[in-house]
């Protein structure tokens, strides 16, 4: 009854309307963050259905009756406003607040000004400060992690210095990198510059998902592109300073594998067992060593801190806008000699000169320093100083640590000592400029140039002391100085026109890439005094030096056509032509293209007065990008000089070259669509299909050319899969600032190989457990473990099929054999390397000045070969060792089931055992705080914010893998430094 | 608008201009290395590929057991009955006479890669150096190098690989694929050419070596090959193909105006191309040693594991025939406990030692030392042989010949020896014994034992299963064969699975 009377009364302003006199009223609708203009936003008559949408300069033209006095202002990601117009006038604009909840960033990627993402046909996921900053690690992008759907990121090292390898929508390419391109404010940056900058200094970073927004950067974008932008100042707006200080400390994230060696008694009566010692010699022995020593309390240090504090200003006057930033980070590693700190400063400048010509400069520069240990992997004075037997203790009986005398029985010096004595230091000088130019000669013409240098010095110190005791006056030191210089120079003309409600924005460019690196070096030896450590110091017959130089340059030119009919449908097409320099010179050049399409549908009038249907856009595109990242120069065919002979100049062939090494190329196809409903869900769906051929694949080589591999256009693979977020608004109370917002993200993909080299169906990848086959994922292949045979307690494992072992499983329970060979037993074991399904979800929540964010990650479906249990699971072959709890469970009688065969066998051998599922759920982020209200900041007079809060990272795992950590990234992983498990606070203030 | 375009018209040219200006702006080349044209523009840079290849015969490959050519002879004395060892280990594994016949074996690919990577280098010297800058005569010295490294290389391969060259066949059986040329081919990979025609192949390259080392420039030294060691290859050649009189005249040719060391020269380590009886040498520079990769970490005096935990030791059998008054009866230590033996601090000195080596020693501080590649008492040996093979096929009046060349052989190792009474095929097995005695550690018997299609017997002396893994093998089965490398039949279309050896 209240609707018909609501649609009568509608229908009668309408007749009254109907006859009313109408006016024209015009305006422009800007968004209050940046002031720039908001395409797409909805006028509307108050309480009527007469509206319209703005153009892509955020400008409207609505006919009014004379009446009309109210307007509502709306955009999706926006507080809805409404607006009075002013007796006698026909202009209104208006300024929409963010709402906060949904962000519409304005996205600065593929070139040209910058552009709303509600507006943007690509496919662009982008992630706030707000998910970086204060986080306590060095590395921005291990935040980035479960955070956009298709991005997997994984940290596959507890090293403070470590970075995080990143991959969108699956394996990509089988020979060449699968890292996404790192833009830095449009500059083409390495990984490690974003460990080498201030996290906070981050204002977003976008992610390119699709081939609309990624095909213009052509020839280096298959694998995606993450774009960081940094923080800038708003002209007009007094200083903002900000003072961070946060503190925590730092653990395994999981002890679990280490906390599963055996104890003294069970290896002393193990190895009883095992005929090594007799009870009696046992009994001599644990009486002369009376210890039960954890050795991963001793090898992993407790509760190591990471200190960081930053300051920043920014704000801005009349014409010119400043960030200002200064930060010190420094972090402690878990092991022995590891660490890694870190001190930043940046000066982001923009300024309008007149009304034609705006500049603007970046400075960044930072100097790290790096610590590791290099006593990783198998080293057994490094992860396998574990297999230490517990008796022995790295103490003696007074607890003074034997450091720089052997460990009595174990007959090793402690891991510690040694790691000290062998010091690797890197520092590195990291320099970003960024500057651009941009004129605006007539209204909606931008030329604009830009130009950046991604660079650094690196100098790096190893060494072996001379006064450590096992070498004693015969000290080692090795210098090296490395410098990288990676230039970009872009130059953009962009044009906006619009005809009638026919919107076009025409880019057209061109851009330079190149970078160096050259490094010299130094060593010698037989250096007698730790004070008088430097390289003329040492042997004079001793004495190496060594130089290097690589280059590398690209050359592209690049359009785009955007075009969209009234803000609701959108066509963006876009091409690139790059040439560079890694490749046949008949081959540097190609030529890269998308087309896109998108439609907001919730603009059409049958769907405008959904009330429930907040919005609904559609998107597809397809089009295609390169892959080249190989090393410089790979096309070539080169000699190499370091064959001198006889003291005379001596060359060999160093490599064969391939002239006709051309570039990787991706075609992608997407399609999706974004809505949200009753104002508080939010759902983006889509999907992909990418196909990568001519891959720069390492392709095993005939012998009798004297070469082994050599880089080829090979090879086809493809991906595909749907990427999935949802968050929704469960809970919102404005009078109390509450609310709480769970989101779910994820990633399915199934990757295929479809076409390999030289006509096999099937390739196994030498030592690394990974088969490619032809119509298979990417998989292991392996020995298939067959049990143990409970009545006589030996190992077995299946025998394969004969001539297809590598694509089909065979695992017949009467074809089985103990007679172990990793070459003859070897078959598809039908287990993909890379995990199908990937993600995150937690929620966002806040009541009053309080605010809790719990972020989760996890990845589904990821399989590694554990190759540490080979050595912690495998008392026959490493005899007196230490092993794992699980070893006890070894047959002994007939009839018996056991895990492990008869003590006459090897334990463990290279077999399907060792490949585990590494599928996790992991607390990545969790970070508790409360801002001061504003009744109290008032009263301090100078204080505009103050926020303390509680963080922890990596709080919990749950997982079935049994190794130090699931989340390393690799096929094969053996003595990993684990994801460390830290917990702080902080402290931030705003003046 | 007149200001604006002040700026706007700079701008534009700046925009214009920058980077296209540089025409060279992706040309990159790398500092490490050189594109290969430019090695052959001189032949003085063609010198320096040619050296690349001396060089490349003793630098650290991939394993341990790859340190060059010493790695190879270790090989392949290893497989005769020889050397013993004095613990069983797994260095050198081929001496158990198992894992040479195993398609993933590492000493297999090494030996494979190691000899087809010389030959593709000489094939870009011989391909190119006719057009490069400079002399006649150093061209022809080049050339001539390059093609007997080529000849030399595919004649290794096809001993190990290749089933034995039967003189009285027609040798169709597989041996190795030919590579003759640094042009890429159309189709990847060359099928196991016939073991005739390697040895085709092979004549041809040591004939045109040969004919080019006449007036081309005098090899600055031993590193180096001259028409001496061409004729000295082309005599072995012979003499793995049952011509002998061919490898009597290439041999006699190949010593000619050479002479044979002096007592004192023998008991100096085997180290040093400046030994007057070498003719052919891989010259080690002390700031180029391979460690533990070293011929001389294995079997020599150098302080490592292998020379400490397992001195080489002389098959006690082939020791005893040494008569007394010979100088090489010295190069054994049949107690194992003699201190004379100047052996790295630490080696094994018992019993269980007897019979270790000290023939060959380090040269330096370090494990350097030159590798002996062709001695004149080879010369010798190929000759005497050949004629007394001619001997007994009824060319009687070579045996006096034989006879007298073995004589200044024998006399110059041992002052009493006096010519031998022997005669028909006691008078051969002499000088096979010789041969034995003096190539001992060089690099030559299993090709012997090969050629002559004569089993391996390590019975009689102080060979164990233990220590060797088997003591007899027959002769002419397949495992005389070593394995083609898996990755060589994965990867080359025109030689699949059914290519491999039985």
């Amino acid at each position: 009854m209240k609707k018909l009377l609501q649609s009568l009364f509608v229908l009668m302003l309408f007749a009254v309307s109907a006859f009313a006199q109408e006016r024209t009223i015009t305006g422009t609708v800007t968004a209050k963050e940046d002031g720039l203009p908001i395409p797409g936003a909805t006028v509307r008559i108050k309480n009527s259905n007469v509206g319209t949408t703005t153009n892509a300069n955020g400008q409207y033209t609505i006919k009014a009756p004379s009446g009309a006095a109210q307007f509502d202002f709306s955009s999706i990601g926006y507080n809805t406003v409404t607006k009075a117009l002013s007796a006698g006038s026909n202009t209104l604009n208006a300024v929409l607040e963010n709402d906060n909840r949904v962000l519409d960033e304005v996205v600065v990627t593929g070139y040209g000004s910058g552009r709303r993402l509600s507006g943007t046909v690509g496919s662009v996921a982008t992630v706030s400060a707000k998910t970086v900053e204060n986080k306590p690690v060095a590395n921005a992008l291990d935040a980035m992690q479960g955070k956009v759907a298709g991005l997997t990121v994984f940290t596959s090292s507890g090293e403070p210095s470590s970075t995080s390898s990143l991959r969108l929508h699956g394996v990509g390419s089988l020979g060449a990198s699968n890292a996404p391109l790192f833009l830095l404010d449009g500059i083409q940056v390495d990984e490690t510059t974003i460990t080498n900058m201030n996290p906070n200094d981050i204002e977003t970073v976008s992610v390119l998902k699709d081939a609309s927004s990624t095909s213009i950067y052509g020839a280096r974008a298959a694998n995606g592109v993450v774009y960081v932008s940094t923080k800038r100042g708003k002209v007009a707006t007094d200083a903002t300073i900000s003072v961070l200080g946060q503190y925590s400390v730092a653990n395994p994230a999981s002890d679990k594998f280490y906390r599963s060696m055996l104890n003294t008694a069970q290896l002393s009566q193990l190895q009883i067992e095992q005929g090594l010692r007799t009870p009696a010699a046992t009994a001599a022995l644990l009486a002369q060593y009376p210890n039960d020593t954890k050795w991963y309390d001793y090898y992993y240090k407790k509760d190591v801190p990471t200190y960081q504090t930053d300051v920043t200003v920014s704000g801005g006057g009349g014409k010119t806008a400043y960030y200002l930033s200064g930060s010190f980070f420094e972090g402690e590693g878990n092991r022995f000699r590891s660490g890694f700190d870190r001190y930043t400063l940046r000066s982001n400048l923009t300024s309008t000169l007149n009304p034609y010509i705006k500049i603007g400069l970046n400075l960044a520069a930072g100097t790290s320093n790096t610590e590791t240990n290099g006593l990783a992997g198998n080293d057994t004075n490094g992860p396998l100083a574990l297999l230490a037997q517990p008796w022995f203790s790295p103490y003696d009986a007074n607890g003074n640590e034997y450091y720089g005398t052997i460990i009595p029985g174990w007959g090793r010096y402690s891991p510690r000592y040694i790691a000290d004595n062998t010091p690797f230091n890197r520092n590195r000088l990291t320099f970003n400029p960024t500057g651009f130019v941009e004129i605006t000669p007539f209204k909606n013409l931008t030329i604009k140039s830009q130009g950046g240098i991604d660079g650094y010095i690196d100098r790096e110190t190893s060494a072996r002391l001379a006064s450590d005791v096992r070498f004693p006056g015969a000290g080692t030191l090795s210098e090296s100085y490395s410098r990288r210089l990676n230039k970009t120079v872009t130059n953009t003309i962009e044009y906006r026109f619009s005809l009638d409600r026919h919107n076009f924005t025409v880019l057209g460019g061109q851009e330079y890439v190149d970078g160096i690196t050259q490094d010299f070096g130094a060593n010698t030896s037989r250096l007698a005094n730790d004070g008088l450590f430097i390289l003329q110091n040492g042997d004079a017959s001793n004495r190496g030096v060594s130089s290097f130089k690589s280059e590398y340059s690209f050359k592209s030119l690049f359009g785009r056509l955007e075009y969209n009919f009234s803000s609701k449908y959108f066509l963006d097409a876009s091409i690139r032509e790059d040439k560079s320099s890694r490749f046949g010179a008949n081959k540097q050049s190609a030529t890269f293209w998308s087309v896109g399409g998108m439609w907001r549908a919730k603009q059409e009038n049958f769907l405008r007065d959904l009330s429930w249907l907040n919005d609904l856009t559609v998107r597809a595109s397809t089009g295609t990008s390169g892959n080249s990242a190989i090393g410089n120069y790979e096309s070539l065919a080169t000699a190499a000089g370091s064959s001198n002979y006889n003291g005379l100049p001596g060359v060999i062939q160093s490599a064969p070259g391939n002239p006709d090494l051309g570039w990787e190329r991706q075609q992608k196809t997407s399609a999706g669509f974004k809505a949200s409903f009753l104002n508080r869900i939010r759902l983006d769906v889509e999907f992909y299909y990418r196909e990568t051929s001519n891959q720069l694949i390492n392709v095993p080589q005939v012998f009798t050319t004297g070469y082994s591999l050599v880089r080829t256009n090979v090879g086809a693979i493809q991906n595909k899969g749907v990427d999935i977020t949802l968050d929704f608004d469960v809970y919102t109370n404005d009078e109390h600032r509450a609310f709480i917002t769970p989101y779910i993200n994820g990633n399915m993909n199934r990757n295929k190989i479809t076409d390999l080299f030289q006509g096999k169906n099937f390739y196994v990848n030498p030592g690394t457990g990974v088969l490619w086959a032809i119509g298979e994922p990417v998989s292991y292949v392996y020995p298939m473990w067959a049990g143990v045979n409970s009545a006589n307690g030996l190992p077995q494992w299946y025998v394969p099929n004969a001539g297809d072992a590598s694509i089909v499983t065979r695992t017949d329970p009467n074809a089985v054999t103990s007679s172990f060979s990793a070459a003859g037993l070897q078959q598809n074991t039908g287990i993909q390397r890379y995990a199908w399904l990937n993600g995150g979800f937690g929620f966002a929540s806040g009541y009053e000045g309080f605010y809790l964010n719990v972020d989760f990650t996890y990845s589904k479906g990821k399989y590694m070969i554990n190759n540490d249990r080979y050595f912690f699971e495998n008392p026959t072959s490493f005899p007196g060792f230490n092993q794992s709890t699980t070893v006890l469970d070894y047959w002994k009688t007939p009839g018996q089931n056991a895990t492990f065969p008869n003590l006459t066998q090897q334990f463990t051998q290279f077999d399907s055992r060792l490949i585990e599922d590494a599928s996790f759920i992991r607390l990545k982020n969790l970070q508790f705080g409360y801002n001061l209200p504003k009744s109290i900041l008032d009263k301090t007079k100078a204080l505009k914010g103050a926020k303390l809060f509680f963080l922890a990272r990596n709080l919990l795992t749950f997982t079935e893998y049994t190794g130090p950590d699931p989340e390393i990234d690799t096929n094969v992983t053996l003595g990993a430094y684990p994801n460390t498990r830290q917990v702080g606070f902080g402290l931030q203030l705003t003046f | 608008m007149k200001n604006l375009n002040k700026i706007l018209f700079p701008l534009a040219v700046f925009t214009l201009t920058m980077g296209a200006c540089k025409k060279d702006y992706l040309v990159t080349a790398p500092t490490d290395a050189v594109s290969s044209d430019a090695v052959f523009t001189t032949t003085t840079n063609a010198m320096a590929a040619l050296n690349g290849i001396h060089r490349s015969l003793y630098i650290q490959y991939s394993r341990q057991e790859e340190g060059g050519q010493g790695a190879v002879n270790l090989n392949i004395d290893y497989m005769g009955e020889d050397i013993v060892n004095t613990v069983s280990t797994t260095a050198f594994g081929v001496h158990k006479w198992v894992t040479h016949r195993s398609a993933t074996n590492g000493n297999n690919s090494f030996i494979y890669t190691f000899y087809y990577r010389i030959i593709t280098n000489a094939n870009l010297i011989i391909d190119n150096i006719d057009a490069a800058d400079g002399s006649d005569a150093d061209k022809k010295a080049i050339k001539g190098e390059a093609l007997t490294y080529r000849a030399w290389a595919h004649f290794v391969l096809v001993q190990v690989f290749g089933k034995r060259y039967d003189a009285a066949g027609n040798n169709t059986q597989a041996g190795v694929p030919i590579s003759n040329t640094s042009k890429v081919d159309e189709k990847p990979g060359k099928p196991r050419a016939s073991v005739e025609a390697v040895y085709a192949q092979i004549n041809a390259d040591l004939d045109a070596a040969i004919a080019s080392f006449a007036g081309a420039t005098v090899r600055p030294n031993k590193s180096h090959f001259n028409i001496n060691v061409a004729k000295g290859i082309k005599a072995r050649v012979a003499l793995t193909q049952g011509k002998w009189a061919i490898a009597a005249q290439n041999a006699l040719e190949a010593r000619t105006g050479l002479t044979l060391m002096t007592n004192a020269e023998y008991l100096s380590g085997f180290n040093s191309y400046t030994n007057q009886e070498w003719m052919w040498g891989s010259k080690q520079q002390e700031d180029q040693t391979t460690y533990f990769y070293s011929f001389f970490a294995y079997l020599g005096t150098f302080n490592s594991t292998a020379n400490r935990t397992n001195p080489k030791r002389i098959n006690s059998a082939l020791y005893n025939q040494i008569t007394s008054t010979d100088v090489r009866k010295g190069l054994w230590d049949p107690t194992g406990t003699n201190t004379a033996f100047s052996l790295p601090v630490g080696v094994v000195t018992n019993a269980t030692a007897s019979y270790r080596q000290r023939k060959f020693a380090v040269a330096g501080t370090t494990s350097v030392g030159d590798v002996v590649n062709m001695r004149v008492a080879e010369m010798f040996l190929i000759e005497a042989e050949a004629r007394q093979r001619l001997a007994i096929a009824g060319a009687t009046a070579e045996e006096a010949t034989a006879k007298n060349v073995l004589f200044t052989l024998a006399k110059n190792r041992d002052a009493n020896y006096v010519l031998s009474t022997n005669t028909g095929v006691a008078l051969l097995n002499e000088i096979l014994v010789q041969r034995r005695v003096e190539l001992w550690g060089e690099g030559f018997r299993f090709f012997d034992l090969k050629r002559m299609n004569a089993p391996l017997d390590r019975n009689g002396g102080n060979a164990t299963v233990a220590l060797s893994g088997v003591l007899s093998v027959p002769a002419g089965g397949p495992e005389w064969q070593w394995a083609i490398p898996q990755a060589e039949i994965d990867s080359n279309p025109a030689i699949g699975p059914g290519n491999q050896n039985p």
